[in-house]
């Protein structure tokens, strides 16, 4: 079987939770890395999705580029956080956005 | 993080959550294109402008991007992501409430938005046609399976069952299982991935 194939069964594996716990990780390092893959992993999803009705609707996510919109509004805010990496916004922190005088009213 | 891990479903979201909450987008963009179907199904049932909806389901995983660091892993990722989304179609529609009241401005900056160009077209007569002719096309190709592949498919999808459970039906070892399921996907890539133009 050529490789891209069998990245592929095991990415379909992985999708059904099925996939050997020692192979998930080298598998979605691959998925993160690859446009290609990621199309795959949409695909069988939204397979799985519209066979077990959960998902025959008006609007589907792949067409309407929900996961684009989601990565570009990421992006957007880590730039406007002056953050420039890919650095997750916490917002289980203590008040850090407040000034340092504020003092929480008990 | 708190966890109690019970399926493997629930386990690769584990590691991608971990991964994201170290600062890795991509890990959490998998998890966004694994559950934007159901999040944005399940936001549609409370907002039903198409545009709306796509903003909200949005919302709902940015929020939860944030908060990572919240989830403690005592429910499945997707559980609390429903939450999220509950909450952010039901704060949206409170918001869009009381915003009628400020209609009559709206409508100026509706017209300045039309006149400009800038009007998200998600209900577009062609897409709603594209999901159907995707449903269409994917029943079309099970139908012409061959016998194995079918049976594989249909007992994973429509069945749920385990490829341990499917192999037992079958009479085959799993890996024959995974393959069966994965060359049925396949066939049906093939002919929707053409109808699947993100962003499009």
């Amino acid at each position: 079987m050529k490789e891209d194939k069998l990245i592929k069964e095991k990415l379909s594996a992985l999708a059904d939770g099925e996939l050997a716990h020692h192979e998930q990780s080298a598998v979605l390092s691959l998925l993160k890395a690859d446009p290609d893959l990621q199309a795959t992993w949409q695909c069988y999803h939204l397979i799985s999705n519209i066979l077990q009705r959960k998902s025959v609707q008006r609007l589907n996510p792949i067409n309407l580029g929900l996961s684009a919109r989601v990565q570009a509004s990421m992006a957007k805010e880590a730039a406007a956080w002056g953050t420039g990496f890919d650095m997750p916004i916490v917002m289980n922190t203590t008040h850090s956005m407040l000034p340092s005088s504020y003092k929480k009213c008990d | 993080m708190r966890q109690r891990i019970k399926s493997p479903q629930a386990h690769v979201d584990y590691e991608l959550i971990q991964q994201a909450r170290l600062g890795d987008r991509q890990a959490f963009d998998v998890l966004v294109q694994k559950y934007q179907f159901k999040i944005l199904k399940l936001v549609n049932r409370y907002v039903n402008d198409p545009s709306e909806a796509m903003d909200v389901a949005q919302e709902s995983f940015i929020k939860a991007y944030r908060a990572l660091d919240k989830f403690r892993g005592e429910s499945a990722f997707y559980t609390w992501l429903y939450r999220i989304a509950i909450n952010t179609a039901k704060n949206h529609i409170v918001s869009q409430s009381r915003r009628t009241i400020e209609a009559d401005v709206e409508v100026v900056d509706m017209e300045q938005t039309l006149t400009k160009g800038n009007l998200k077209d998600y209900s577009a007569p062609e897409k709603i046609l594209l999901d159907v002719e995707i449903e269409k096309v994917i029943n079309d190709v099970i139908a012409h399976l061959p016998k194995e592949l079918r049976t594989a498919i249909t007992l994973r999808e429509l069945e749920g069952l385990s490829y341990e459970e499917i192999a037992g039906i079958m009479a085959c070892p799993v890996g024959t299982v995974r393959s069966r399921i994965f060359r049925a996907r396949e066939a049906i890539e093939r002919r929707i991935k053409p109808l699947l133009n993100e962003g499009g």
